[in-house]
């Protein structure tokens, strides 16, 4: 679906993103980790459409472009903006709706189905800061979704959101994979993509290692994304890795 | 209130004039506004005002129309802005020192030029006296534009207001609905000049807004709603002060003052306030 070639990156002299290649096909899930300035936001970015590489070259497989959908990082700003459910779900379609103030019956249709089927449809009407942090996610997705996407993208879906709410928002995700939807998810939370994502890319500047969680997470790939030494277990098929130090 | 209170301004033909450029400048302001303050811009807005008088006292010095003068001042100050921004130093001091040294400029020429248009009391808190056809014609058609703007692109424009980022990823033109809004922005400002005075058509933007804010939960309500006050205020204001015989710009602003704070106080410890926007 989109496809990176060679891809790199840098803000003036200092170089994000190295050598990079990477490619996602329609109705695949793929966790993006690494550490803070690994260049996850960047590599988003760029898959986005917002940032163009340095060198390399992002391709579509289609004449085309791809259609993305994106779901940022919960922001305090965001929710705090006086707008309902409902109308912030609405603006997903805001380049493409008819040139006049108010949306078509068959647009809010559209969107009460979504809100419907992400579980908040009777909250289309309230305002954003009256949402939990797991509802204010799902409307983010739903505007998202809106967009008509084939490929969506979550920037730390996890963060800020208790493990109950966590729990909810990966079975999202894994609907909408099989929906057909290509998903990718940057998050800091190494546990939480090895134990329930199908495909994790490691990154630090570079791709470490791209591949099923279980077949590429050892102490080797874990040291050379964050820097640090930790203990990789397996656990009812699952990697899990674990800090030696805090361990005791 | 006796009948005569509402008829007896009419016998002025400036009255009539004066209410109708009021009506047009407070219901735009009203529908700016609500994007204005949740873009927390309010501080662009005065500083953009202010910069308007430099403009103005130039452009009468050396024969310029007063619109013209101000329109130009308030492009300069916008590149100013931008331009000191772009050497490091953050936004609201850019605004400080441009703002200032513009409003200096302005306040400089004017204490020493006898030329009657350089008014500086109609120049700061603005002249319903001065009103004339002309202002009228310019600002129906700078109104009519800006209407036409912000109802073809509301919803690109909320958007972008509300993510720019997500926006963007959305099909959102971003540039061009920002390059819109500034230029929106400064229509209103230069245009409000003759009715509120430099020194109070960010007032304007922030009153009814901030009163709508706290009132209604969906934008487009907040947008309707800031628009009525932005409408209400004016009339009511502009009576006021024909009768109390004071300024135009202070008496639109202190109606609207005062309708803020009752509502403050009526609804107790507000859901929202306007400062906690973004």
């Amino acid at each position: 679906m989109i496809r990176l070639e060679g891809v790199g990156f840098s803000y003036g002299d200092q170089s994000v993103l190295t050598d990079i290649d990477f490619t996602i096909a329609s109705g695949e899930l793929a966790g993006i980790i690494g550490p803070s300035g690994s260049g996850k936001t960047t590599l988003l970015r760029i898959l986005l459409g917002e940032l163009r590489p340095t060198i390399g070259r992002r391709t579509s497989d289609s004449s085309s472009e791809v259609v993305v959908g994106y779901v940022p990082q919960l922001d305090p700003s965001e929710r705090s903006f006086p707008l309902t459910v409902e109308e912030m779900v609405l603006l997903g379609r805001s380049a493409f709706s008819r040139r006049r103030p108010w949306f078509d019956r068959s647009e809010r249709a559209e969107t009460r189905a979504i809100l419907d089927r992400l579980g908040i449809g009777q909250l289309s009407q309230r305002r954003l800061d009256e949402l939990s942090g797991g509802q204010f996610q799902r409307a983010l997705i739903a505007r998202a979704l809106l967009s008509r996407p084939r490929l969506l993208l979550l920037d730390e879906p996890t963060s800020g959101i208790d493990l109950n709410t966590r729990q909810s928002v990966l079975k999202l995700i894994d609907e909408l994979r099989t929906d057909g939807y290509a998903v990718v998810v940057t998050t800091h939370d190494l546990n939480w993509v090895a134990a329930h994502l199908p495909r994790i890319v490691c990154l630090n500047g570079r791709i470490v290692a791209d591949g099923a969680p279980l077949d590429i997470l050892n102490e080797d790939v874990v040291a050379a994304t964050y820097g640090a030494r930790m203990d990789v277990f397996v656990h009812n098929g699952r990697p899990v890795v674990v800090d030696p130090e805090r361990m005791g | 209130m006796t009948m005569s209170y509402l008829t007896e301004p009419f016998q002025y033909d400036f009255f009539g004039r004066a209410l109708i450029v009021a009506i047009l400048i407070g219901v735009l302001a009203g529908a700016l506004g609500p994007f204005v303050l949740v873009r927390r811009m309010a501080y662009i807005g005065q500083g953009m005002s202010q910069s308007v008088l430099g403009g103005v006292a130039l452009g009468v010095t050396y024969g310029l129309d007063i619109y013209v003068g101000a329109a130009l001042a308030a492009v300069l100050s916008a590149g100013l802005i931008h331009f000191v921004r772009s050497r490091g130093l953050s936004v609201d001091t850019a605004i400080g020192i441009v703002a200032s040294t513009m409003f200096a400029t302005g306040v400089a020429i004017i204490s020493s030029s006898r030329d009657r248009r350089l008014n500086s009391t109609n120049l700061l808190f603005g002249n319903i006296l001065g009103v004339r056809t002309s202002d009228i014609v310019l600002v129906a058609v700078v109104f009519s534009i800006a209407m036409a703007v912000l109802f073809f692109q509301y919803k690109p424009l909320l958007a972008a207001t509300h993510n720019a980022s997500v926006a963007a990823a959305h099909g959102v033109r971003i540039k061009f609905i920002e390059t819109l809004f500034s230029m929106l922005l400064a229509m209103v400002v230069v245009t409000a000049l003759q009715v509120l005075g430099v020194l109070l058509v960010a007032a304007t933007l922030i009153i009814p807004a901030a009163t709508s804010i706290m009132t209604f939960s969906a934008f487009r309500h907040i947008v309707i709603g800031s628009m009525a006050l932005g409408f209400t205020f004016s009339v009511i204001g502009l009576f006021v002060s024909f009768h109390r015989n004071i300024a135009s710009g202070p008496a639109i602003v202190l109606v609207g003052a005062v309708v803020f704070a009752l509502n403050l106080l009526s609804i107790g410890f507000p859901r929202r306030s306007a400062g906690s926007i973004r």
